[in-house]
């Protein structure tokens, strides 16, 4: 317990240090835009998609770039959530204005394609700190297409199993060993329902998002739901069936689970809360969970059916066409800073993301911060089985009919085989086009 | 008698409208003072007070850049509106001219356009005028109003045309006529278009996020979506909660003051 509350004063102190050296960095602003007249000015947009600091924090890296490269001027701006972000680029480059960098999710690459608004960032020279191997490959895999790395990870997140400790100690289990299959979730589930205060075995949100931890059950039934290519997706599968029968199962038949669709927001506040044991959700959660939770925490790899699987999520760093080349230069010198590893482990440590290279899982900071928070480690070994998140042409679109149809399995309006027959028509009725 | 159980029966639908109305303001006024490590799922009320979470909400962006940029947008846009409105209004419901009518309803079509449908046609039109990334960007599509409009020109209507023609007589000009006899006589649905619109501008998150990029030129609403967008983690409700009372006390002290205006509004309207 002890160990726990020190982990989160640990990473707030972070925050605080962190924060004050943006304060710092902006009061010395004015002075570094007076001495670089002549500056490149970049635009950059930025979504923030973890509660917390996460804009002062950017800011903050930002400044020390500019500081850093008095040759080159970014301006940050936050642009809401991922969606806002890519309607803004979208809006931007219609209007034939289109930022120098932006943040977008990883899936977003067919639909930035597909507007024709991006450049392959491997038509530059690379750098010595753009070391593609030192990337996590299970991050820089969804980077490639037709053999040209279209962006670069920036803040990637993964779904996890967090835990209840102390409701596994009560069940009689070992709090070192988390349930590591299907079969083993729901047993466990039932033994803490009965002996610890937690009012459910295992929450699985599907009010947003559904279709991303839901990819994570389809691919350890050992399929997936992004097909050969991005004109193509396989929800109508025996596996993907098998999956959602048995989420659906948690709460009809199991009854491990609340009988209802539930809250992605919601369901932290819930498990740090006590009110259910196991909680399926996002590596970007950690932070609040360990501060909030008045008990142990554990993360553990999702469990498995016939295999271990997860897939990717989060937002990588993209670089616009139709700007002068002076600016693409500019912008591809910004992105190789903000990813090399002094960055991504400072951005990680001070967000919750995982690292997304790979020398910097290897830091001292990073290896002392384990010793504070060894929870955050889990992600990182999981990224072994991981696969690229749900993506291809019109992917915001595609995902929402995932989203919808799971939506109406858990609730009950329709069978599982239905609502997959019914999203794959759905889905092939708006990729026709593209094939 | 007859009426009596009746009037308990609307009485009760009004206290549970009200409730339903009261409940989650009350629960975010509460929430935001509760500390970020005391978790909501725990109790209700929090277990230590502070006002810690308004700091950081506070700290977190330009939050009294925000506020004076807010309210140059939603003030300006209804004074602004005012005069379009009135002006249009009185044209519609008062002026003889060949295809009135007809204007009138591609009026009214204009308000059935989602907004969203015209967010690259006016992100174009700003940047031909050089406007991005300014205050006026977010006024200049909101000048002209076709509800406001409408809702004036049906109060128009009503009033009595003997107002006008008397005016006349005594040598009133149109200038007067309008804002002497006409605008006092409307004030009640004035007063309830301006409140609508207030609101939604004050509200307003989408267009200023499109067409701004400074921090210098953003209203509150970008402030608060930094705590509202959570969607690779949970919710921080505390922060939540926080930046929202930021940015509704405003408007809700300003409700409440109005809300006096708005019935005497009503109880000065009609015929003497």
């Amino acid at each position: 317990m002890d160990r726990k509350r020190s982990g989160g004063t640990m990473s707030r102190r972070t925050i605080a240090k962190l924060a004050a050296g943006a304060a710092t960095a902006a009061l010395g602003m004015p002075a570094v835009i007076r001495a670089q007249g002549s500056a490149v000015k970049l635009s950059f947009f930025y979504p923030v998609s973890v509660a917390g600091p996460l804009a002062k924090i950017m800011q903050g890296m930002v400044d020390d770039f500019n500081k850093a490269n008095p040759d080159i001027q970014v301006n940050a701006s936050f642009t809401g959530s991922y969606q806002d972000t890519t309607t803004k680029v979208q809006t931007a480059v219609n209007g034939k204005n289109p930022p120098d960098v932006a943040v977008l999710l990883a899936t977003d690459l067919q639909t930035m394609l597909d507007l024709k608004a991006i450049v392959p960032v491997s038509d530059f020279t690379p750098g010595p700190e753009f070391d593609p191997k030192d990337f996590q490959p299970a991050f820089f895999q969804d980077t490639q297409i037709d053999g040209k790395t279209w962006n670069v990870p920036f803040q990637r997140s993964t779904p996890i199993l967090y835990y209840n400790k102390d409701a596994l100690k009560a069940a009689g289990g070992d709090p070192d060993k988390p349930p590591q299959t299907w079969e083993e979730l729901v047993a466990t589930s039932k033994k803490t329902m009965g002996a610890s205060s937690a009012k459910w075995g295992v929450e699985f949100p599907t009010s947003q998002f559904a279709y991303w931890q839901f990819q994570a059950l389809v691919i350890e039934s050992g399929s997936d739901l992004n097909g050969e290519d991005h004109a193509h997706f396989t929800f109508d599968t025996p596996e993907a069936t098998e999956a959602l029968t048995w989420l659906v199962g948690l709460s009809k038949t199991e009854k491990v689970m609340p009988d209802s669709v539930i809250d992605w927001s919601a369901a932290p506040t819930d498990f740090s809360g006590g009110t259910t044991a196991f909680l399926y959700h996002s590596t970007g959660s950690l932070r609040s969970i360990l501060s909030q939770a008045k008990f142990e925490v554990g993360t553990a790899f999702l469990p498995k059916n016939k295999q271990f699987g997860t897939p990717t999520g989060g937002g990588s760093m993209y670089l616009f066409k139709d700007r002068p080349q002076a600016n693409q230069e500019a912008a591809w010198t910004f992105i190789r800073w903000m990813t090399a590893p002094a960055q991504a482990t400072r951005w990680s440590l001070a967000t919750g993301y995982v690292p997304v290279r790979i020398s910097s899982t290897k830091s001292k900071e990073w290896l002392d911060s384990l010793k504070e928070t060894p929870q955050a480690n889990t992600a990182i070994e999981q990224l072994q089985y991981a696969k690229p998140e749900l993506t291809g042409h019109q992917s915001g679109q595609i995902q929402k009919i995932m989203d919808d149809n799971i939506q109406a399995a858990v609730s009950g309006q329709k069978q599982p085989a239905d609502a997959l027959k019914n999203a794959q028509q759905q889905a092939d009725a708006i990729l026709k086009q593209f094939r | 008698m007859a009426h009596k159980p009746g009037r308990l029966v609307w009485n009760l639908v009004l206290v549970l409208l009200g409730l339903t109305w009261i409940i989650p303001l009350l629960w975010v006024a509460v929430t935001a003072f509760r500390s970020e490590s005391d978790s909501i799922a725990s109790s209700i009320i929090p277990h230590v007070w502070t006002l810690d979470t308004f700091r950081v909400a506070w700290d977190s962006a330009p939050f009294g850049r925000y506020y004076i940029n807010t309210m140059i947008i939603a003030f300006g846009i209804i004074a602004v509106q005012i005069v379009t409105s009135v002006l249009a209004a009185y044209a519609f419901a008062r002026m003889r001219f060949r295809g009135r009518e007809l204007l009138f309803y591609l009026y009214l079509l204009q308000m059935m356009i989602p907004i969203s449908a015209l967010v690259i046609p006016n992100y174009i039109t700003m940047k031909d005028l050089t406007l991005l990334d300014t205050l006026i960007a977010i006024m200049l599509p909101y000048f002209g109003s076709a509800m406001g409009t409408f809702f004036l020109r049906q109060s128009f209507r009503g009033i009595p045309i003997e107002y006008e023609e008397s005016a006349r007589i005594d040598g009133a000009s149109l200038w007067r006529i309008i804002f002497q006899i006409y605008l006092p006589n409307a004030k009640s649905a004035l007063l309830a278009f301006l409140l609508i619109s207030f609101s939604y501008h004050w509200d307003d998150f989408f267009w200023p996020l499109i067409v701004t990029s400074s921090d210098t030129k953003r209203p509150l609403t970008v402030g608060l979506a930094l705590f509202t967008q959570a969607s690779e983690s949970g919710a921080a409700w505390q922060l939540v909660s926080a930046a929202t009372m930021l940015v509704i006390v405003p408007v809700l002290v300003l409700f409440l003051l109005f809300q006096r205006q708005f019935i005497t509004g009503y109880a000065h309207s009609g015929l003497k």
